[in-house]
């Protein structure tokens, strides 16, 4: 009696779930996309996601996305997809690029691009997402630094460092707590503009660490300049002085990206210009760019699938929707001829700097940089050392690092 | 014959230790025969591809027709399915797909017929592609770290790609699909060894007297001496395996060179396109060079051997000598204790000490970004991360006359985590003790509400108030340095100097800690009994002796476990250092942690940073083991 | 004239919670401002005494409860507390289960390997934890399988949590005389009506403490429910709160008024538990 009811519950088991495996099949093969948005940037992308789906209704795909904080997405996607998790797609900005391409990540997607996928994209950012002549991602939105002036301080805004110089000081009180200039000069990222613009660079040819080359050192010691002899910059520039400096109208000029936008109060009237040009070098200060591509793990399942749909988050209507709801920056041309985004003098503004702008490097290599420069600006600001000594020890550091890193077999 | 439990023990260990040891000795032989063949075959088809390529590269170049020599080479060589140029088109062009194409020029006519890459032929694409990519890579950094000849098992086939040159670029590589060759069959009958073995003992329990001590000796000695056997058997297979294919490839490469002008050895390479050195001028084996070659993977596979054989003697002796048995004896005696303390145990097991382990292991490697996807192996690098960290005593640096302090140096930053572990965890027990002291008062009014405001400081993530605190040290607007020139001071660059810096962390993460060091010692002190202070009181003890001789000693079960922990957790606390200073200036205030956090995650050498934290356990065991005679102390007073 | 009594202990008490509470109060100026930033007072070019000490209130220039509003309106961030509060209780319970039982024969039985056992529980959290997320996600989303579930965090911050609770409680369980028992066994009862109806109740300070500490273990972790989670839908609240800050910047409004609301359980849990920091043997129940 037990025996037999047995076997109908396992048949009727059986039979479910071969119903169920049925139900499988016939839905959707779902893809999943990471991201590290949020507020508008998060709605606007998911807004083109639903859209997506809504397309591509009964076609057999999926998109489902899911966010994830920045400060875990790095620990997420590396102990996630070397074990055949973690997501198919993922969206993130191309300074992790290198690592993840070498420790096995980060699909090419070469053998996917058609002529025409990238044609509306500058090469420029198209050369941020390439590893080793390779293409890894398609990019999506860019961001870099600009000069975002005051408006009401700064009725034009400098266009060499001349002018800047004059106009920074002409605001600058520094009793009363009033300063021409305000940017965070002793963190590489945001030295780096004059350091391109004095020619200078952290890889070389054989992408070995330059940090001391004599261009370098001069950029450093011209902005010292700006910092002993200017007298225009406050003292430990952080994020959340200049944010309130910059509010107070104390400070008229700010060197910094679309981010800071978002912390700037509504009776402020701010104006994006480029960054000015350094005369000695007649050339204009290059901030780098950071471009936010969309990537394809190299264990989904669905590449190709994965593929259209990166390619779809290029499309006009995509970059409109983002840059105009989430006030993104998309790296597809074709949205700054739209009038909207014209007349939006933040995404021109930071259009206009992108075409000056040089790609961050995504070597692997980068963070090791990243690790020695805060010690050697600091030692340089404070002046506990020489550029010098400060550039040259950061160097063999550095190179040391990399050496470790990258011995023969 | 087995009269006696002795020898029941001492056959049944050997039993057991055998069929691990001999088991597990098998199965990584087998391993090692399997990875050795995969490289021989990819070693022998190598020879083929430094044949192939230049031919036609030079075809290419010339426009020469490659069939008559191909349809000759195919002859002469079986089990090759496909053989395809795969081209790939470099810089500038993510335009490149239209252009590109591949041939398969096993076709009959001879002549190149490009075909657009598709869906299946993808895989010749990636592998074209990963080859160029990995011989521009070598060759800007001037390293051998990624493989010229790229292989790929698939399931009945081997794919080998092999880069093409021309004029010194490669913008095509040669792709061989070869059938799969069958593995090799492991060969040996362990289970033979494991029976003589056995058999041998058995015989000599016969003669010897029935003594534990005899017995464990003797199991002992058969098992060496099979382990032994069975040891040098399989090296001297594996060696003499070695060299026969070695010289098989001798032969292949002296075949292939025959009517051409290519040097044999050059045709010798490894996954890198580096001569083998196998072959010397004359055109025979260079023992030696094979040996070296060797050298490596044998001494893994026969430490291997030490470990798994030295494991399993333990076993043997822990069941022959009879501990195995009293240990049974033992659990089943203290049952209910066991149970009771299993369930904690096992999790930890599973969720603490396996991540450990792998920890553990990283550490003994070289791991690091760019090598992790290789096998364990050839990772393996002993104790060299430990060296590399302990024995760099390079702490003070001279520069001229200067003297300075390395702050990257190991011995720094563990005096500093030291000296801020100790001044942490004194300031925090310090000031629990006194408010939990101030908040037991009888009768003291509005205590809940002081209780609650003063655990504030532990009730809300740490990540916001750390960075609070950091604005307070800011050097122009920063609310400490408008008080110090509120009462007539100069402001402080509280991050500028080792000293002040130090001073930062150490007020946020007194501020962090000391509500849990309180609320620890409120709970202590309830567990004195007040009979005892009237006690005391009546014998005419003052305030401070009733401190003294009552509180503290029956404060001591508590304050311990609390100290203990409290200094582990001090010493590995990462979010106040990284949030509120980050190590600053010039990393003197790193803690091996940050250090740790540093080397894994922006240096990238994971092993490093691996060795560094398991310095960092082995200090706090130390510091664990000496803590605990202490307390053993109190507990014999409880 | 007599002062009230304790006085003195009053004034000290009441100042030292001031300086506790201070950068706390920047918390909540930082949270009601409805900005995203510190705001820096204004210090004029030779300000007076009056200015400086302004600069120290830490007050909000206006006052805005839009933070708050945001937090609740931008993301599931109510969802995201539940998980957290169904997570932490859970853990709560299994972690104070799993340490009393063995704090209990650690300090009760006489048994081999005890004192390995003890020292084992304290290695363990001797191991740095940043190198242990990689295996730690293969045991638990790959073996065990239990990715993007409670449960799986569960465990996790139970057996985190266990050394210190086993380590607290053994030293609450050795101050307890043995003598009542002994009289218990004579009474006839069995070893489990001990534990559960003499020996916890006697514990009950220590439980408090321990409850406390594994509810906060779980209560503001991030990476591993960040790691475990592959559902918005189950994140906590700790991982909502990541999302304000990180990469170019940070929205310091939000997570303030995060921080707050994340906070506010634990201080309801600590006056919940209070009454039973207070118990314990006071009564004199026992002497020796």
């Amino acid at each position: 009696m037990l025996q037999k009811s047995f076997k109908k519950t396992t048949l009727a088991l059986s039979l479910s779930m071969m119903a169920f495996s049925a139900v499988l099949q016939a839905a959707d093969d779902q893809l999943i996309l990471w991201h590290s948005y949020r507020g508008a940037e998060k709605s606007s992308l998911e807004k083109v996601v639903q859209q997506y789906n809504q397309d591509m209704a009964g076609k057999g795909v999926k998109i489902k996305p899911l966010a994830v904080p920045h400060d875990a997405y790095a620990d997420k996607i590396t102990a996630a997809v070397p074990r055949g998790k973690g997501p198919d797609v993922f969206i993130f900005s191309q300074d992790r690029l290198g690592g993840w391409i070498e420790s096995g990540i980060i699909q090419s997607i070469d053998f996917f691009i058609e002529d025409e996928t990238l044609e509306n994209v500058d090469e420029k950012l198209v050369s941020a997402l390439t590893y080793q002549d390779t293409i890894y991602g398609i990019p999506l939105n860019f961001k870099s630094t600009a000069l975002i002036y005051n408006k009401k301080l700064i009725k034009t805004p400098p266009k060499t460092d001349k002018e800047l110089i004059t106009l920074a000081k002409k605001h600058t009180n520094k009793a009363a707590g009033q300063f021409g200039l305000a940017y965070k000069y002793n963190k590489f990222y945001f030295h780096v503009p004059i350091m391109n613009a004095f020619g200078g660079r952290v890889f070389d040819e054989k992408s070995n660490p330059v940090l001391n080359s004599k261009e370098n050192k001069a950029s450093l010691s011209y902005m010292m300049d700006w910092y002993e002899n200017g007298q225009f910059l406050p003292e430990e520039p952080s994020d959340a002085l200049i944010t309130s400096l910059f509010n107070k109208s104390k400070a008229a000029m700010v060197i910094s990206g679309p981010w800071f936008l978002g912390e700037v109060k509504d009776d402020i009237d701010v104006g994006i210009a480029p960054l000015p040009t350094i005369t000695k070098t007649g050339k204009p200060m290059e901030p780098w760019l950071s471009v936010e591509g969309a990537y394809i793990s190299t264990k989904s399942k669905y590449q190709e699938k994965a593929f259209n749909f990166i390619q779809y988050l290029t499309t006009k209507d995509v970059g409109l929707t983002m840059a105009l709801e989430g006030g993104q920056l998309p790296a597809n041309r074709t949205v700054y001829e739209d009038i909207r985004v014209l007349n939006n003098p933040i995404l021109k503004g930071f259009y206009d700097q992108m075409k000056t702008a040089t790609p961050m490097p995504n070597r692997a290599e980068m963070t090791i940089v990243w690790s020695h420069t805060p010690t050697a600006l600091n030692k340089i600001v404070k002046k506990t050392t020489t550029i010098d000594k400060a550039m040259d020890q950061a160097q063999q550091f550095a190179l040391k690092d990399i050496q470790v890193l990258r011995k023969s077999q | 014959m087995l009269r006696q439990p002795l020898s029941k023990q001492a056959l049944f260990g050997l039993a057991v230790a055998l069929l691990v040891s001999l088991f597990f000795s098998q199965w990584i032989a087998s391993e090692y025969r399997q990875q050795q063949f995969a490289k021989q075959q990819i070693q022998q088809w190598s020879i083929q591809g430094q044949v192939l390529g230049p031919m036609i590269s030079q075809h290419i170049q010339e426009k020469k027709n490659l069939q008559p020599l191909l349809v000759k080479w195919l002859e002469t060589h079986v089990g090759i399915q496909s053989i395809t140029v795969a081209g790939i088109k470099k810089m500038p062009g993510y335009r490149s797909k239209r252009i590109v194409a591949h041939t398969d020029i096993m076709q009959k006519s001879g002549e190149f017929q490009p075909k657009r890459y598709s869906k299946d032929t993808r895989y010749l694409y990636d592998l074209a592609k990963s080859v160029a990519r990995h011989v521009s890579t070598n060759r800007t950094e001037n390293t051998f770290r990624k493989a010229h000849i790229v292989s790929n098992w698939e399931e009945k086939t081997l794919q080998l790609a092999f880069p093409l040159y021309l004029k010194n670029k490669v913008s095509a590589a040669l792709v061989l699909k070869i059938e799969r060759p069958k593995p090799p069959k492991s060969d040996i009958q362990f289970l033979a060894y494991v029976g003589t073995g056995l058999g041998l003992l058995a015989i000599a329990l016969l003669f010897i007297p029935q003594k534990r001590r005899y017995t464990v000796i003797a199991a002992s000695s058969f098992f060496i001496l099979v382990v032994g056997l069975y040891s040098i058997s399989t090296f001297h297979r594996f060696e003499q395996q070695a060299i026969d294919s070695a010289s098989h490839m001798l032969s292949l490469a002296q075949h292939e060179t025959k009517d051409r002008a290519i040097a044999a050895e050059s045709l010798l390479v490894d996954i890198y396109e580096r001569p083998l050195g196998w072959i010397t001028p004359e055109l025979t084996l260079n023992q030696h060079a094979i040996q070296d070659y060797l050298a490596r993977p044998m001494t893994q596979l026969r430490n291997f051997f030490v470990l798994i054989g030295g494991l399993s003697l333990l076993f043997l002796v822990f069941i022959a000598s009879g501990a195995a048995s009293r240990t049974i004896a033992t659990l089943k005696e203290h049952r209910q204790a066991y149970s009771y303390a299993m369930p904690a145990i096992i999790g930890m097991t599973i969720l603490v000490f396996f991540p450990f382990a792998y920890g553990i292991m990283l550490s003994f490697t070289d791991t690091n970004l760019f090598n992790e996807s290789l096998p364990l192996s050839e990772r393996w690098i002993g104790f060299g991360n430990y060296v590399s960290i302990l024995g760099d005593f390079n702490v003070v640096a001279a520069d001229g006359e200067a003297w300075s302090v390395n702050y990257q140096n190991f011995y720094w930053t563990l005096l500093f985590t030291i000296f801020w572990t100790v001044t942490n965890v004194f300031f925090s027990v310090l000031i629990g003790l006194i408010l939990a002291l101030a908040l037991n008062t009888e009768g003291l009014k509005g205590k809940a509400i002081y209780r609650v405001l003063l655990i504030l400081p532990w009730a809300i993530p740490n990540y916001i108030t750390a960075l609070i605190w950091k604005g307070m040290f800011h050097q122009q607007f920063g609310v400490v340095n408008q008080l110090i020139q509120l009462f007539g001071g100069n402001a402080v660059a509280w991050f500028d100097n080792v000293g002040s810096s130090f001073m930062t962390v150490l007020m946020t993460n007194v501020w962090l800690g000391f509500p849990f060091m309180m609320v620890v010692l409120l709970g202590g002190l309830q567990s004195i009994s007040s009979d005892m202070y009237e006690a005391a009181r009546i014998d005419g003890a003052n305030r401070w002796q009733q401190f003294r001789y009552i509180t503290l000693p029956s404060l001591k079960p508590t304050i311990i476990p609390a100290v203990i922990l409290s200094v582990v957790w001090t010493f590995n606390m990462f979010n106040v250092i990284y949030l509120v200073n980050q190590g600053e200036p010039a990393g003197s205030n790193e803690i091996l942690l940050t250090q740790a956090y540093k080397i894994g995650f922006e240096k990238y050498q994971y092993a490093y940073a691996a060795a560094y934290s398991v310095v960092i356990f082995a200090i706090l065991f130390i510091y664990g083991i000496f803590q605990n005679k202490v307390s053993k102390a109190t507990e014999a007073n409880a | 004239m007599r002062l009230p009594k304790h006085f003195g202990l009053h004034v000290g008490l009441t100042s030292f919670c001031l300086l506790t509470i201070y950068p706390i109060l920047w918390v909540f100026s930082i949270a009601f401002s409805g900005e995203q930033n510190i705001s820096f007072a204004n210090i004029p070019a030779d300000p007076t005494a009056w200015d400086r000490l302004r600069a120290i209130l830490p007050w909000p220039e206006q006052i805005s409860i839009q933070n708050f509003v945001d937090l609740f309106t931008q993301q599931p961030f109510f969802d995201w507390l539940l998980n957290s509060v169904i997570v932490a209780a859970m853990t709560t319970i299994l972690g104070v289960f799993l340490a009393c039982t063995s704090a209990y024969a650690f300090s009760r039985f006489r048994f081999p390997g005890r004192r390995t056992g003890m020292m084992m529980f304290l290695v363990s959290q001797m191991f740095p934890g940043t190198l242990m997320l990689i295996p730690l996600y293969i045991i638990v989303t790959k073996w065990l399988g239990l990715g993007n579930s409670y449960f799986g965090l569960i465990l996790v911050y139970a057996t985190t949590a266990i050394p210190f609770c086993v380590w607290m409680m053994k030293g609450y369980f050795d101050t307890i005389p043995k003598e009542i028992e002994e009289s218990a066994i004579m009474d006839g009862a069995s070893s489990a009506t001990i534990f559960w109806k003499i020996v916890l109740p006697l514990a009950r300070p220590a439980l408090a403490i321990t409850a406390l500490f594994s509810f906060m273990t779980s209560w503001n972790e991030f990476i591993l429910a960040s790691l475990f989670m592959e559902d918005e839908a189950m994140y906590t609240a700790p991982v909502g709160l990541k999302f304000f800050v990180g990469g170019f910047s940070s929205q310091w409004g939000y997570f303030a008024a995060g921080a707050i609301i994340v906070s506010l359980p634990v201080v309801l849990l600590f006056l919940y538990l209070q009454k039973y920091l207070i118990s314990g043997l006071t009564a004199g129940s026992v002497k020796g």
